[in-house]
């Protein structure tokens, strides 16, 4: 462990990818409460796997036509493919009442094919699908933590500017929508800072485990607190604590700080399970 | 109170998008400003739809409805709803207070926090319905009879003008069934209450009128109201 202090005098690196997981807690804190009690973990997963199409297609399209799209980033086509995608998943799951989750998987299924293919037809070896399927913590540069900190910033200030709106639709939809509460363009908003948040984690763990990190650490939240205010403080330490503990205690061992991260996340949350019933007892 | 006109409808016919069959037909009646009007009928026979139909969530075929002296589109946000079961998720970590909160939300409702003169009107439901001290409760450890009463905060909250309610005495037990009726007949000296409930005792010995629902609607003395006079309307031997 004290090998990672000792080469992070050295190594910026090591530093900003313990700043890349703040950011990331931050959003997580926010995100991942309403998505766990919305139950819109599913389509967050599709969301983040519709993604890899749009990072098959920032590479293609970076390597095909330099000239034109060389300044274009993977996790750009990521963010791009997530929030087109985002609206679209809000009116399914508004208009589907049956056979939603066939038609989301299809779509989840079909966006990663759509990035693999794309990555294998660009001419050159090319590993960054390699890296946004599976994170890559060790190596955040300082242009990914500014791309981090600006959509982090959009999703807190909308965050709380729609929250009451947020809540209304996590504790009881048919309710808000009496109160006058447009349900479904709300939702389309939540949906969209879903996905930029899905692409903020997606630099911690990768589009994989995206999932974990977006789930467990509020899933412990809800089960600590009564209100979704709380619930979110609670989100963000435990996302903080795990995006930062690990990463330095496996440093320089075989284990991936991606998968340690996951692993650490869910074994504390098996043993909040099993400490606190959701009663609160 | 007066004895003006809460709930108007005329000739109202509607059918599900496609379905053949009209579920409601040629339905006409009106609730006064002082009634506890009750709505009775079989399963299927469009209680639930005549109730979406009253709060603006589904659109009549034909006819028309008026809540309040306007369209329920309109007036919505003036009637508070009570729903058999609440929609809220045990899973969800919020408290009573959060959910009663939700009867002041508007269109207009913006950033993070109600304001004061929400949260004091939001408490004084809770004590109306003497559930203040739950305030502060996470929803998911309340009993079946202490939900219901909250569900009723939530809807005074919202100062609403007529109160509908969906069978909110299922599923609680008998000594909670009589502090909600209670509560609904200290309510009905200042609001109008229209209520779907399956209980003859219930509506015979605490509304005015009840509705009988089965495509159409039809007037029932709910004085006069038992299981004989009901069982000939479940066989259609009322005309």
């Amino acid at each position: 462990m004290s090998q990672f202090f000792i080469d992070a005098a050295v190594n910026p690196f090591l530093w900003s990818g313990l700043a890349a997981g703040g950011l990331a807690s931050v959003s997580c804190g926010i995100i991942g409460p309403y998505v766990v009690t919305r139950r819109l973990l599913f389509l967050a997963g599709a969301l983040a796997h519709i993604a890899i199409g749009g990072v098959g297609a920032a590479v293609y399209l970076s390597t095909i036509h330099p000239t034109a799209f060389g300044w274009l980033e993977p996790i750009h086509g990521g963010l791009a493919a997530a929030l087109v995608s985002a609206p679209l998943l809000a009116v399914l799951k508004h208009r589907m009442k049956e056979r939603l989750d066939t038609v989301v998987g299809a779509l989840w299924a079909v966006g990663m094919s759509v990035g693999i293919l794309l990555v294998k037809i660009t001419p050159g070896y090319h590993t960054e699908l390699m890296s946004y399927l599976f994170g890559n913590i060790s190596f955040v540069t300082r242009r990914d933590l500014v791309f981090l900190a600006v959509l982090s910033a959009i999703v807190i200030a909308t965050a709380v500017l729609f929250h009451r709106r947020f809540l209304a639709l996590c504790l009881d939809a048919e309710q808000a929508e009496l109160r006058g509460i447009p349900v479904l363009t709300t939702d389309i908003v939540l949906f969209l800072l879903i996905a930029a948040t899905v692409i903020v984690l997606t630099q911690i763990v990768g589009l994989i485990l995206v999932i974990a990190l977006l789930s467990l650490p509020a899933a412990i939240g809800a089960r600590l607190t009564t209100r979704l205010g709380p619930s979110m403080a609670v989100t963000f330490v435990v996302s903080t604590l795990v995006t930062t503990i690990p990463r330095i205690v496996v440093y320089g061992t075989p284990v991936s700080p991606e998968a340690a991260i996951v692993l650490a996340t869910a074994g504390l949350y098996l043993a909040v399970v099993l400490w606190r019933r959701p009663d609160g007892s | 109170m007066t004895d003006a006109i809460v709930v108007e409808v005329a000739d109202l016919g509607f059918r599900y998008p496609r379905q053949r069959d009209e579920v409601l037909h040629g339905v006409s009646f009106a609730v006064g400003a002082a009634e506890w009007v009750g709505l009775l009928g079989p399963n299927g026979g469009g209680k639930t739809t005549l109730l979406r139909l009253l709060l603006g969530q589904l659109v009549p075929r034909t006819g028309s409805i008026e809540v309040l002296g306007g369209p329920p589109t309109r007036m919505r946000q003036k009637v508070g709803y009570v729903p058999q079961h609440a929609g809220i998720d045990s899973s969800v970590p919020a408290s009573v207070e959060d959910v009663v909160l939700l009867g002041r939300l508007t269109g207009a409702s913006w950033g993070p926090r109600y304001p004061q003169m929400d949260r004091d009107l939001a408490f004084a439901a809770l004590e109306e319905t003497h559930t203040a001290d739950l305030a502060d409760r996470a929803w998911r450890t309340l009993s079946g009879g202490q939900r219901q009463r909250v569900l009723i905060a939530r809807a005074l909250a919202s100062e609403a003008d007529l109160l509908v309610l969906d069978e909110p005495t299922t599923g609680i037990d008998i000594h909670r069934e009589k502090e909600l009726l209670r509560l609904l007949e200290h309510l009905n000296e200042r609001l109008p209450i229209l209520m779907v409930s399956h209980d003859i005792a219930l509506v015979s010995n605490h509304m005015d009128r009840a509705l009988w629902v089965d495509r159409t609607v039809r007037e029932i003395d709910a004085h006069h109201l038992d299981s004989d006079s009901l069982e000939h309307f479940f066989h259609g031997e009322h005309s």
